[in-house]
């Protein structure tokens, strides 16, 4: 059956098999008029619709409304159907709908559908209103200064931060859904006259292109619409803060934020806007061009530091001044493993006080950080298992992941290291050198969106000035094009001083 | 999102610095010395100055021709089989380059890097690391160049630098006494070290916008390359004796060795160095890796270059270890080297330059 | 899937194999300085170098330091300085590396033969691993107690060695002039004469002091410290030293803080030259005489005060001229390097009969002294 039929009783029929051991909706049989009667059915999903409101303002009202109440004879159920669309019920969102598809949907959404006797179209009644929390800070992006506000579960919350941002007509919100059980919903943020077309159809592309079962979150969304699934890194950045999203669109970019998820996901994600963070904007420029430059040298250093001690210390000693080198053999005369198996196992002790500590929260967390941290770390180079300094080498690398802005972008760093941890293991600065070459070939290769995803840095929008954005942050005043490799349509942001 | 492959103005630029600049620079003032004693920047220079108008004739042979890439051209102009034979003698120029450059490195890093390491493994793990990036196009290629080059710019500016505390500018000295009878040797010294810029041939088509400026990217590129040489050169003059520096065979890396500098962590830089360099000619391989691919696929009318590039793993590597010492590297590698780049760099340009000239006589 | 297995095999077949230059940081000795003299014993066969290696003893250091000697010395033999090296590691327990070398030490001996040092700057100059900016030290007596000596020595906690420590953080010193392996190959390429810092025990200190003349490889004499100051003044390598003169018969002390002197060549066909020494310094140390309370307070004084410094000075360096010249002809003073530069044509005149023409050479010295401070007191 594609579309409701005139026949009340059998699309109930129909509904009832199909919502068959659906607890959770909820069929409400009235019956309105004194000589002519006519049956109307609500059907909806008991939590996922607001009750009060169903009841408030449209059985309630169809109760009550005299003139409703009153239904000539000659009156055609079209007529009265449509009176009761215009009249009777008090609700901001009100549709007709005949496909039964897309009224599951609604309902399924937490929509009220009232099937009226004898009409083959339905009303639905925008009567969504699911368990939400409220919105809290960010958990992952706190800032010192700048707003607090992040983004929750609820899509239409999320939307009205954005839009609370951007009040612009310009600025576009289109739905889509995916998933095909789970019919998720999901946004399309864009500013219509900054937005590159190409990179608009391209995204919608992709999203039609989707097809899964379920998408319950936005990061099995990310993957399955990201250009390279293998890789270690992210393709498509995504943020809990609406305030991220609303400079992403400013600057040309597409926001995709997905139902139930706190993650809005933005479209290209390059290596120059992954090292941002949305507090450079909002601190003084000296200050955050500092911070930014210290962010490379900390991501340079999540995946390279304890590959270079074991070069270093195995095989050129030479490299290290003479007083130094003095005092770390000393400290390593004890140690009865190579540097490579000392590296490696910090390094997995690391990985594992980090995984029980986030998987553990609270009080319980940060004991499992400090025992691990202090006590075994000591107990460990009391021993004489590990150097002192290779402690200091674990602790500077874990430090270092956290420093860079994108989780993501760590963890595809943390995954790499190990790699390079053999690579030194095996041949020396060599082996680092090889894999540093294989690294950057990787990101040369990878692109987000068709964007390649070392821009700026690789030629696309350095005539635009995108550097001004990157390694150094300019004062604001100096900023005032879009960057350019998103291509904008509109490239100006304010009136410049040249061009 | 589209296939055609794009490159910009400015990834011009970038890579022909980091594919020119390589392996050479270490050597160069080296061989400099050898035949013009301290005067070789002025070969450098002479050089540097003399590609532009081959540079000018690769400009202006797209520009007539826009929309073909070079290989549709080629075929145009000389007609299929002696097209063959050019793109033969290219493959051959190409493949040695890669030979040469993976073998130097492999020689530089046994040497100071890694005393007892195989210098297969050496070689072998090159290839491999750059094949990754070398099946993809021409793009990702200049994109990749234009990536590295800030590596080679710092490379550049750290040897640099570094030297001057202790340079001694007085050795240039004197300025006026220049064996004229040596500068054809010494030009060609100078010339071998500026091998690598025929990757525009296969770049400057795909240049989407400013079209016009190419040539105007390509000199500048030319004059960034020639300030570097000369620089190094200078400060390598400047701290070693005419004598000592033809005795060098890397005089950079013997310079970098030589730097004290002020303060206590900086004490032996020749490790950074060579690790940086390692990086520098990663960026020169690729490039010339990618070549030899492509123009063997157009040999054998292929679609991809990315299983050639596959085969071409072992060929390289044979071919980079077949030499036995430096001296017969120089002589199986280098040599032919010199005279197939001489061929692909000056000769082909121009004679591409004559006939289209003669065509265009005839035409009318 | 492929791939990765590719990978994984790659990968496993290089560790298994792999790792060829892998020593751990603690399974190294680093030398410092090392000595090297001839041979003398009856059964050496071709074991031409006696050489002594000192390094640290790492278990002596750090918090929880095991044992109590600090530096160890160690003998060996061999044709060269890696030979030697090479034949010590059956009786110590970890390879000797070589990239930390500071000082070498050559013994008297081992210098006055050209073939000896020729054979081992080239050495040391082609090797990958050492440092180029190793500090030569030649001493006229032997290496061996040179190096042992320095065990005794007392003031011996310095982790690199105390005759670095002397020839690095004294360069500001007149005694002696600190050369490196590159600065002697420099010197002997253009010049052909270098001069190497001397270095000896006296009691049980080492101390350094003057050089010895090197020419075409070969140790042909000493100088002493007042001579070195001489030419190190000539060859602008002093950054501040105190220079002694005498004043109305008492005693005057000058810290020359800025000394720079410039060659001229007045005639080029009997080769004057004329050298212009400038310093600037300050009054060190004044004794007055009795019953002088006002100081040093008029200009005349002042530039009397100079005009001693002056002869004296020049009386030193026109000294030292006189013994390279008649005693080693020896162009310590880089006097042909100068003329390569700046008159390459009289250079092509005198090239081939350098040594002759050094000899017979007229070098002119002129000294200019400001005194700018007094000091705290008149």
């Amino acid at each position: 059956m594609e579309k409701l039929t005139k026949d009340l009783k059998e699309n109930v029929q129909y509904f009832k098999g199909l919502f068959k051991d659906c607890d959770d909706i909820l069929f409400r049989e009235i019956e309105i008029g004194d000589e002519h009667k006519v049956k109307i059915i609500a059907i909806f999903v008991d939590g996922m619709a607001n009750k009060e409101f169903v009841s408030d303002s449209a059985i309630q009202s169809l109760f009550w409304k005299d003139d409703l109440n009153h239904i000539p004879v000659d009156e055609t159920y079209e007529l009265f159907f449509n009176r009761i669309f215009k009249e009777a019920i008090a609700s901001a969102e009100l549709k007709k709908e005949d496909k039964i598809e897309t009224i599951i949907d609604n309902i399924l959404s937490g929509d009220t559908a009232l099937l009226v006797e004898n009409m083959d179209k339905c009303i639905v009644i925008g009567s969504r209103d699911g368990p939400s929390r409220s919105i809290e800070e960010p958990k992952t992006e706190t800032v010192i200064r700048g707003p607090r506000d992040g983004f929750n579960e609820i899509m239409k919350f999320n939307l009205a931060l954005v839009r609370r941002r951007i009040k612009d007509p310009k600025f576009k919100v289109k739905f889509k859904q995916v998933g095909r059980r789970s019919r998720t919903t999901v946004a399309v943020l864009y500013i219509d006259d900054i937005v590159d077309k190409k990179l608009l159809d391209e995204v919608k592309k992709r999203l039609d292109n989707v097809d899964i079962d379920a998408v319950l979150d936005s990061a099995i969304l990310e993957n399955l619409i990201e250009d390279n699934y293998l890789s270690p890194f992210p393709q498509v950045e995504n943020t809990e803060r609406p305030d991220s999203v609303a400079a992403a669109l400013y600057e040309g970019r597409v926001g995709l934020i997905v139902d139930n998820s706190p993650f809005a996901l933005i479209v290209p994600a390059t290596m120059g806007t992954l090292i941002q963070s949305s507090e450079d904007y909002y601190e003084r420029w000296s200050q955050t061009t500092i911070i930014r430059i210290i962010r490379i040298i900390a991501m340079f250093l999540s995946f390279t530091a304890p590959a270079l001690y074991i070069a270093i210390t195995a095989y050129h000693p030479g490299l290290l001044p003479t007083k130094l080198i003095y005092f770390l053999a000393a400290s390593r005369i004890n140690v009865p493993f190579p540097s490579v198996v000392e590296a490696i196992l910090m390094e997995l002790t690391m990985e594992l006080l980090r995984e029980a500590g986030t998987r553990v929260s609270g009080p319980i967390g940060s004991t499992i950080g400090i025992v691990g941290g202090l006590i075994i770390g000591q107990a460990a180079v009391d021993a004489g298992i590990v150097s002192p300094l290779m402690i200091i080498i674990v602790a500077v690398t874990t430090i270092s992941t956290f420093a860079i802005p994108s989780y993501e972008m760590a963890t595809g760093f943390r995954t790499v290291r190990f790699t390079f941890i053999a690579l030194a293991g095996v041949l020396g600065l060599y082996g680092v050198v090889l894999g540093i070459i294989v690294l950057l070939s990787h990101f040369i290769i990878l692109s987000s969106f068709g964007i390649p995803f070392t821009s700026p840095f690789s030629g696309l929008g350095i005539e635009e000035g995108d550097l001004k954005d990157t390694l150094v942050k300019a004062p604001i005043q100096r900023l005032w094009l879009r960057p350019g490799f998103t291509n904008p349509k509109n490239k100006r942001r304010m009136r410049g001083h040249k061009k | 999102m589209n296939k055609d492959p794009k490159v910009s103005n400015i990834q011009i630029r970038g890579l022909i610095v980091s594919t020119v600049i390589g392996v050479g620079v270490l050597s160069l003032p080296n061989t400099l010395t050898m035949t013009m004693g301290n005067k070789g920047w002025v070969t450098i220079i002479l050089a540097g100055i003399l590609i532009i108008p081959i540079l000018y004739i690769i400009n202006y042979i797209f520009k007539i021709n826009p929309g073909k890439d070079f290989f549709q051209i080629g075929e145009e102009t000389f007609g299929k089989i002696i097209f063959k034979i050019i793109l033969i003698i290219m493959m051959a120029y190409f493949i040695d380059f890669c030979a040469y450059v993976v073998r130097s490195l492999g020689e530089l890093v046994e040497a100071f890097l890694l005393p007892t390491t195989p210098i297969e493994v050496i070689v072998l793990s090159f290839i491999l690391a750059t094949s990754y990036l070398a099946t993809h196009e021409i793009d990702v290629i200049t994109r990749g160049g234009y990536f590295l080059y800030p590596i080679i710019l710092l490379f550049a500016g750290i040897v640099i630098l570094i030297s001057i505390p202790e340079a001694d500018f007085s050795n240039l000295l004197p300025l006026n006494n220049i064996d004229y009878s040596q500068i054809p040797r010494g030009l060609l010294d100078s010339f071998v070290s500026f091998a690598g810029f025929e990757m525009i041939l296969f770049a400057l088509p795909y240049v989407e916008n400013g079209k016009d400026s190419t040539f105007k990217s390509s000199v500048y590129a030319m004059a960034m390359i020639t300030a570097i040489y000369v620089l190094t050169y200078v400060v390598c003059i400047a701290h070693f004796s005419v004598e000592q520096l033809g005795r060098q065979l890397f005089p950079v890396l013997q310079l970098v060795k030589q730097v004290d500098l002020p303060g206590f962590f900086l004490e032996n830089l020749d490790g950074l160095i060579m690790a940086l360099w390692v990086l520098v000619v990663a960026s020169t391989f690729i490039p010339a890796y990618f070549a030899a691919g492509k123009v063997i696929s157009k040999i054998f009318n292929l679609k991809s270059h990315k299983y050639i590039i596959l085969i071409l793993i072992p060929i390289i590597y044979f071919l980079a270890l077949y030499p036995r010492d430096i001296l017969q590297i120089n002589k199986i590698l280098l040599k032919p080297f010199n005279i197939l780049g001489l061929m692909t760099g000056v000769i082909l340009p121009l004679l591409f330059l004559i006939v289209i000239l003669i065509k265009k006589k005839v035409k009318k | 899937m492929k791939k990765a297995l590719l990978f994984l095999i790659i990968f496993s077949i290089l560790f298994t194999t792999g790792c060829w230059d892998m020593v751990e940081i603690n399974e190294r000795i680093y030398p410092y300085a090392v000595g090297i003299d001839v041979n003398n014993a009856e059964s050496s066969e071709g074991d031409s170098y006696m050489v002594t290696f000192s390094y640290p003893n790492i278990f002596s250091m750090g918090e929880n330091a095991t044992q109590e000697e600090t530096i160890y010395a160690v003998l060996s033999t061999g044709s060269s300085l890696f030979d030697a090296a090479q034949n010590l590691t059956s009786n110590l327990q970890y390879p000797i590396y070589n990239k930390h070398l500071k000082v070498l030490v050559l013994s008297d001996a081992v210098a006055r033969n050209p073939k000896n040092v020729l054979g081992i700057i080239d050495g040391l100059n082609r090797d990958y691993v050492i440092n180029k900016m190793i500090q030569l030290v030649v001493t006229p007596k032997t290496a061996e107690e040179l190096i042992f000596g320095k065990l005794k020595a007392k003031r011996q906690r310095t982790t690199e060695g105390v005759l670095y420590s002397i020839l690095i953080n004294r360069q500001n010193t007149s005694m002696f002039t600190p050369k490196t392996l590159a600065n002697f190959i420099d010197d002997m390429d253009r010049t052909g004469v270098s001069t190497l810092p001397m270095a000896s025990m006296v009691e049980d200190y080492v101390d350094i002091a003057g050089a010895g003349i090197f020419k075409n490889y070969q140790l042909i004499g000493y100088i002493d410290a007042k001579e070195n100051e001489g030419i190190a003044m000539l060859n602008n390598r002093i950054r501040a030293t105190g220079i002694d003169a005498t004043y109305n018969g008492t005693d005057l002390s000058i810290l020359a803080t800025n000394i720079k002197t410039k060659k001229k060549l007045i005639d080029a066909e009997n080769l004057k030259v004329e050298f212009l020494v400038k310093i600037e310094g300050q009054v060190h140390e004044f004794t007055l005489p009795q019953g002088n309370y006002t100081g040093i307070d008029t200009e005349e004084m002042l530039h009397d005060m100079e005009e001693a410094v002056e002869n004296e000075v020049k009386m030193n360096i026109v000294n030292t001229l006189e013994i390279l010249q008649k005693e080693y002809q020896a162009d310590a003073i880089y006097l042909s390097d100068y003329l390569e530069k700046y008159h390459p044509n009289v250079w092509k005149q005198v090239k081939d009969n350098w040594d002759e023409v050094f000899l017979e050479a007229e070098l002119e010295v002129d000294v200019e002294v400001v005194i700018e401070r007094r000091g705290l007191t008149k």
